[in-house]
């Protein structure tokens, strides 16, 4: 035989222990890949400015910031009554971040206090991210399917859920599917995402339907019910929407109870006086600082404008949200959050009636007219537009205090129940908008703020607070405002090539926690996770 | 030299089992979507059937599949607002339902869903009167043989009306 | 385990690398005379490729060779001195000679065309459908009916055996027909059905259809179709006179021809939680508003009803006169201004569906009012859906060796000077040139209470003071007004490399009707529809494949090849609905 030669006996013998050794990389490869996160968006359609809230414009002592008349956060004078004069931006340090000063506050959580910044000891808050171009539906769908018309975050975790009743779930709100992530759901095989039915009053009810209606059929039935469905059946689906009414009482309390100025630091501890009693003529462009939307806002006390506030299907969707993770039904959840609705306005004009807008953006004049009938009464109508692009200084900071200690106390509760049913550290909620929003000068609102998405993420794998993402203290142009202050504008970031985070970065690192391929192959991730974990490939945080 | 040779080898093969054993053909089981599974159950059941397939069945695009026709909905006033008069064009959660896949695929919600509907349509008098009458429904061996060819399917049930609902709701005729 | 997998990888290149620079192989040799091709192989081929020692069938159905196909024979492409854009690096160490390649190439016009492999295979016996059942399946899927109710008649035959459930599927496609002006010729529930079936499956073709989210006026709903593009698809499928080709010439568009005893009332569009619209409460408005006021406009509204056939939309019925050109999100905040226009908002830019202003519009990608400048601001969004939704393949196309030549060390744009990114951009942006001319602008610069406006492309005609462009630019303001050549730049399936300059959309979309890439996308999704069947695009460039990979290859190139042949894309259906596979209950198929 020639020796280059191998004999067929032994060839055999290759082939078999090649096939033995084959087959066990794939299957722990596959075994990698496995996803263990649960994944929750909580979105907030429209783009609410969040300065106030998880974007630490200062977010070290060191850190510069240029100052803006609408970043406010604190009256700073003494007296029964805050000065509006006297507004500032203030800080809080915790875990050595200078977090706005909003995490100072309580939360209210079904008969106890818990303080907001509980939430922080496990976040990581991603700012300065560049979306490349402006518009509402193209960017919050961007935050599932970063690359149009492809493959979705939640449509692939689907894929790895099929195991689930639910694979996917879309608590839709008053944006719709089509114009927001939830819209994008793609996936590779044939899972599914159920969309509830816009605003629907008992989204968990509507889920599990044809449970309960099976469950309701008694008799002959139910031996066919229980062998046709199996393991799908197991569940007691009366006992969990009974555990869902009483949850949508909870949260419901909880929102009632954080929503009011009642109880908010610092701005809600005084009164805080409108404009009042003016006559043709007597308008100053601190007028503008009181619009929200379509209404000059005159309440005698700006506080008492949250007094009748509500955020409908907010509790629904945090119940459903609840008891769909904790009882192993779904774990990859939208949740868009609806704005917040029911404003008391006191003796206040419709804007129309007394101001009008020349020359565009920013750039107010008005006028008065002395037969207008002022307003006073709550209505649906009377809202806070998370595009608050007419939402002017003092309303945009009590509403968007409202909206954020609401969220903010549903989290904290639905956190406490995943800590309670082990699920905490594996799930990852995201909080998440279209992006930041850009002041006007005249503090009349805002705009939109495309170059400086941020996104906050919250979960028992994340030890400790983090911020990561450089922003610019003055914007250097490529934004509605130059030289406008610091809110957010993503600046360069060296560890990736001297340019901001964009949001691909975001979503390879979420695919990358959620076990699933990335939807942005050409954008590395910024943070990953390593044996239960999460930790940040970019440390860089400054503004610049 | 010669057992380096076989080991090389080993080494070669594991690699190409490992990075060749995927194929270029993949397939996905069809079933009846939302309208096909209509007709289908309407033939049988009769058209007093309709309330119950739309509300089960039509209604529930994310389950069943089956994109709507967006100009296909002509509206008319009703006391509440508006309807759609052909209700097979309904888009009903939104525009964004003209991008559903024609070709359906299995999920657990579809068997929960499918045998709701099933044993609605049998507990109703009159469509299971219709789907007696049409398939002269005698012993069980009908009844099977109402939805698939042959009878050899392994179905059985206490009862007649058990058993419709069970064959109804399997998946194996509702498969492409 | 992974570092065994490691240590693989690197034992296998080390073996290929030792085969490759051993001196054992002896290719010359003092007797050798080529006379065919076989003695060529033997001489210089067989100790490295010893699958060319078997026979010709062999050979032709494992895909080397294609019989009088030189071209596109694998063995001939990797020959040096082959000359038909094939890697021609074989044999590594020698030459061929013009006489051995010939010898080669004569070879393979001798072959004859072998009958295909997929009539080597075959149904199990369990799972042969009866005919009855294959004209049901096909009946529920093209109607949503049985065929108890679809078509009787052809159940009566199927009976009597005078057709079989495939001819029976045919013949009930054939149903569906269009006449001259587009109208279904026998307009009843079945064709109507079938008529819309198709037109949903070829609607779904396309990704962006969402006139609110992608260009933020859900007016434009009410004016043009987000289906038009799948209408380009059906119309060819059911008119005869459509060919395949009319798919991708031309400016014309097409919309839906429809039909209802009722006159809407309703807008479509429905925001949020707002009662559903309705058409008395609004008008159309166009340009500025004076004083709160605005000029109406009286576009025809897209029709809504049963669909009963495809029409072209005849030239010039709505002329928007001026269009708003506003420049939010730019460094300075300018006013919006007037432009007149009078543009035919039907019209498209040429290449049929290419250039169809709904296409266009919808992945163009790009801001409001932003003009293309060649560098960063260009339509790389359509770019890749026609590759991707036409052509069914997914960027880079091209192999690395070709991508050298685009890349611009020089360029301020960082995905210019890295040839990762540019493998990518030299195909997507040569293709996104063309169509450099336009813009997306509003027909008025809001709408609301009572008023609809939309979006549509501005066009740009090209200066006649502006040559085209010596190389990419970084960023050019003028580039939008510069002629609309681009490139093709692509490698197809079967490894041929186009580098071609094109003029404009007509002369891509002639491109694109005669490559195989369309028809085989086209075969494949129709595959898919009727079958749940996905076939992965790469197995066109593989030879070894097993026999099931290998019956699916050559079923969709045959389907492929019959519809490029008569221009008719019912051929191709017709040789999916005929083939095993369809009439397999699992649709599966087993070796024969």
């Amino acid at each position: 035989m020639d020796p280059k030669q191998i004999s067929r006996r032994n060839f055999i013998k290759s082939i078999m222990l090649s096939s033995i050794c084959g087959g066990l990389p794939l299957d722990i490869l596959a075994k990698s890949s496995e996803p263990s996160f649960n994944y929750i968006q909580i979105n907030f359609a429209g783009g609410p400015a969040r300065w106030l809230f998880d974007n630490p414009i200062a977010p070290k002592k060191s850190s510069k910031f240029g100052k803006h008349q609408m970043i406010v956060n604190s009256f700073d004078n003494a007296g029964s009554s805050a000065n509006i004069s006297a507004l500032n931006y203030k800080t809080e340090n915790i875990s050595g971040w200078q977090m706005p000063y909003f995490w100072k506050n309580e939360l209210s959580l079904d008969g106890k206090t818990i303080q907001a910044s509980s939430l922080l000891d496990n976040c990581l808050i991603v700012r300065g991210c560049h979306m490349r171009n402006d518009g509402h539906s193209l960017n919050n769908r961007k935050l599932s399917a970063p690359t149009p018309g492809h493959l979705s975050i939640p449509g692939m975790l689907a894929d790895n859920m099929k195991a689930k009743i639910f694979p996917a779930v879309n608590l839709v709100g008053d944006s719709g599917v089509a114009g927001v992530a939830g819209g994008t759901f793609r996936s590779v095989g044939q899972a599914i995402q159920i969309d509830t039915p816009q605003n629907h009053k008992d989204p968990f009810s509507y889920l599990i339907k044809p449970f309960l209606s099976l469950g309701n059929m008694k008799g002959e039935w139910s031996g066919l019910i229980k062998s046709e469905l199996g393991d799908n059946f197991k569940n007691d689906y009366f006992k969990m929407q009974q555990r869902y009414n009483n949850l949508v009482k909870k949260y419901k309390l909880i929102i009632e109870s954080n929503i009011v100025a009642d109880g908010m630091v610092n701005i809600g501890e005084r009164k805080v006086q409108s404009i009042s009693n003016f006559t043709n003529g007597n308008f100053t462009e601190d007028h503008a600082k009181y619009l929200n939307h379509d209404y000059l806002v005159c309440n005698n006390d700006m506080r008492t404008m949250l007094s009748t506030a509500k955020i409908e299907g907010l509790a629904e969707q945090f119940a459903t949200t609840e008891v769909l993770v904790t009882e192993g039904l779904c774990g990859n959840i939208s949740i868009n959050v609806n704005t917040i609705s029911n404003l008391y306005y006191e003796n206040s004009y419709k804007k129309d009636s007394v101001f009008r807008k020349i020359n565009g953006i920013g750039d107010t004049k008005f006028t008065f007219k002395s037969n207008e009938k002022s307003y006073t009464g709550s209505k649906k109508e009377n809202s806070f537009q998370l595009d608050s692009h007419d939402t002017g200084l003092l309303p945009n900071l009590f509403l968007n205090y409202a909206l954020y200690k609401s969220v903010s106390a549903c989290m904290a509760q639905l956190k406490l129940s995943l800590i309670k049913s082990k699920q905490y550290e594996k799930t990852l909620i995201h909080l998440a908008s279209e992006f930041d929003r850009d002041p006007r000068p005249d503090c009349s609102g805002s705009e939109h703020g495309w170059n400086g998405h941020i996104s906050s993420f919250y979960s028992g794998a994340i030890k400790g607070l983090k911020v990561i993402g450089n922003t610019y203290i003055q914007s250097p142009g490529e934004s509605y405002y130059k030289e406008n202050g610091t809110w957010g504008q993503g600046a360069p970031v060296k560890e990736l090539g001297d340019r901001p985070i964009v949001y691909g970065n975001i979503a390879s690192s979420i695919a990358d926690i959620l076990g699933v391929k990335t939807p942005s192959e050409n954008d590395k991730p910024i943070f990953y996770k390593e044996k239960g974990i999460i930790k940040t490939l970019i440390d860089e945080v400054d503004n610049v | 030299m010669y057992k380096l040779r076989i080991i090389l080898l080993n080494l070669l093969l594991t690699t190409f089992s490992v990075t060749y054993g995927s194929s270029y053909i993949t397939k996905k089981d069809i079933y009846l979507n939302r309208f096909q599974l209509y007709e289908v159950l309407k033939d049988k059941f009769g058209t007093q059937s309709e309330d119950i397939l739309i509300n089960n069945i039509l209604k529930n695009s994310s389950i069943f599949f089956g994109p709507c026709d967006i100009y296909g909905q002509v509206y008319k006033t009703t006391k509440d607002g508006s309807s759609v008069r052909n209700i097979q064009a309904e888009c009903f959660s939104g525009l964004s339902e003209n991008k559903i896949n024609v070709n359906a695929g299995a999920n657990s919600l579809r068997k929960s869903w499918l045998l709701k509907t099933c044993i609605e349509l049998v507990e109703n008098d009159k469509t299971y009167g219709f789907f007696s009458n049409k398939y002269k429904i005698k012993n069980k061996k009908d009844i099977v043989r109402a939805f698939y060819n042959n009878t050899k399917t392994g179905f059985s049930a206490a009862t007649k009306k058990i058993l419709t609902a069970k064959v109804c709701s399997s998946s194996g005729w509702q498969k492409l | 385990m992974k570092k065994l997998i490691l240590i693989s990888i690197c034992a296998t290149v080390a073996i290929c690398g030792y085969l490759l620079v051993n001196d054992d192989f002896d290719l010359t040799s003092d007797e050798y005379k080529p006379i065919n091709a076989k003695s060529v192989f033997k001489q210089k081929c067989i100790k490295c490729h010893s699958y060319l020692e078997k026979g010709d069938e062999y050979l032709i159905q494992m895909g080397y060779v294609k019989p009088k196909d030189p071209a596109r024979s694998m063995i001939f492409r990797y020959l040096k001195g082959a000359n038909v854009d094939g890697p021609e690096n074989m044999p590594p160490k020698h030459d061929f000679t013009n006489v051995e390649v010939n010898l080669i190439r004569d070879w393979i016009n001798s072959l004859n065309v072998r009958v295909s492999s997929h009539k080597k295979v075959t149904v199990a016996a369990e799972d042969e459908l009866s005919n009855r059942e294959v004209f049901n399946r096909c009946s529920l899927q093209f109607t949503n009916l049985p065929s108890s109710l679809s078509a009787k008649h052809l159940v009566e035959d199927i009976d009597k055996k005078l057709i079989t459930g495939s001819q029976a599927c045919v013949q009930l496609l054939e149903q569906a027909s269009l006449d001259e002006h587009g109208k279904l010729i026998n307009n009843n529930k079945v064709t109507q059905a079938i008529l819309l079936n198709f037109q949903k499956i070829h609607n779904n073709w396309f990704n962006e259809w969402n006139f609110f989210t992608s260009m933020s006026t859900w007016g434009t709903f009410e004016v043009l179709d987000p289906g038009s593009m799948g209408f380009f698809f059906t119309r060819s499928l059911f008119d005869k006179n459509h060919r395949i080709k009319s798919i991708f010439s031309g400016t014309d568009s097409y919309e839906g021809m429809r039909e209802s005893q009722h006159q809407q009332k309703y807008l479509q569009y429905k925001f949020k939680e707002e009662p559903r619209y309705k058409i008395d409460d609004y008008r159309f408005i166009y340009g500025l508003s004076i004083d709160g006021e605005y000029k109406k406009w009286s576009p025809s509204r897209v029709s809504s009803g049963t669909l009963i056939g495809v029409k072209k939309i005849a030239s010039g019925r709505d002329i928007l006169p001026i269009i708003v050109n506003s420049k939010d999100n730019q460094e300075e905040i300018k006013p919006a201004i007037e432009i007149e226009v009078n543009k035919d908002i039907h019209k498209g830019l040429g290449g049929g569906i290419l250039g169809s202003e709904n296409y266009v519009n919808l992945n163009l990608g790009q801001e409001l009012g932003k003009s293309m400048d060649g560098g960063k601001i260009i339509p790389r969004r359509w770019a890749k859906a026609v590759v991707k939704e036409l052509l069914c393949r997914e960027l880079p196309v091209i192999p690395v060796k070709r991508v050298r030549p685009f890349v611009q060390k020089s360029s301020s744009l960082s995905f210019r000077k890295k040839e990762s990114c540019m493998g990518c951009h030299a195909t997507m942006d040569n293709l996104a040139y063309l169509v450099r001319n336009v813009e997306q602008a509003y027909s008025a610069d809001a709408g609301g209470d009572g008023m609809i406006h939309s979006t549509h492309l501005r066009y740009h005609q090209p200066s006649t003071y502006l040559e085209e462009e010596k190389t990419a630019p970084d960023s050019d303001t003028n580039f939008h007004m510069r002629p609309a050549y681009g490139r093709f730049v692509y490698q197809d399936i079967y490894g041929k490399y186009h580098n071609k300059k094109v003029k404009n959309l007509d002369e891509l979309g002639s491109i694109i009707s005669d490559m195989d890439d369309f028809y085989l996308c086209t075969a494949k999704k129709y595959l898919n529809y009727l079958t749940g069947v996905d076939v992965s695009m790469s197995i066109f460039s593989l030879n070894s494949l097993s026999y099931k990979e290998q019956y699916f290859k050559d079923l969709l190139e045959q389907s492929a090849q019959q519809m490029k042949k008569s221009g008719d894309l019912k051929d191709g259906m017709r040789t999916l609905i005929k083939s095993r596979v369809y009439n397999s209950r699992k649709f599966d198929v087993i070796k024969e």
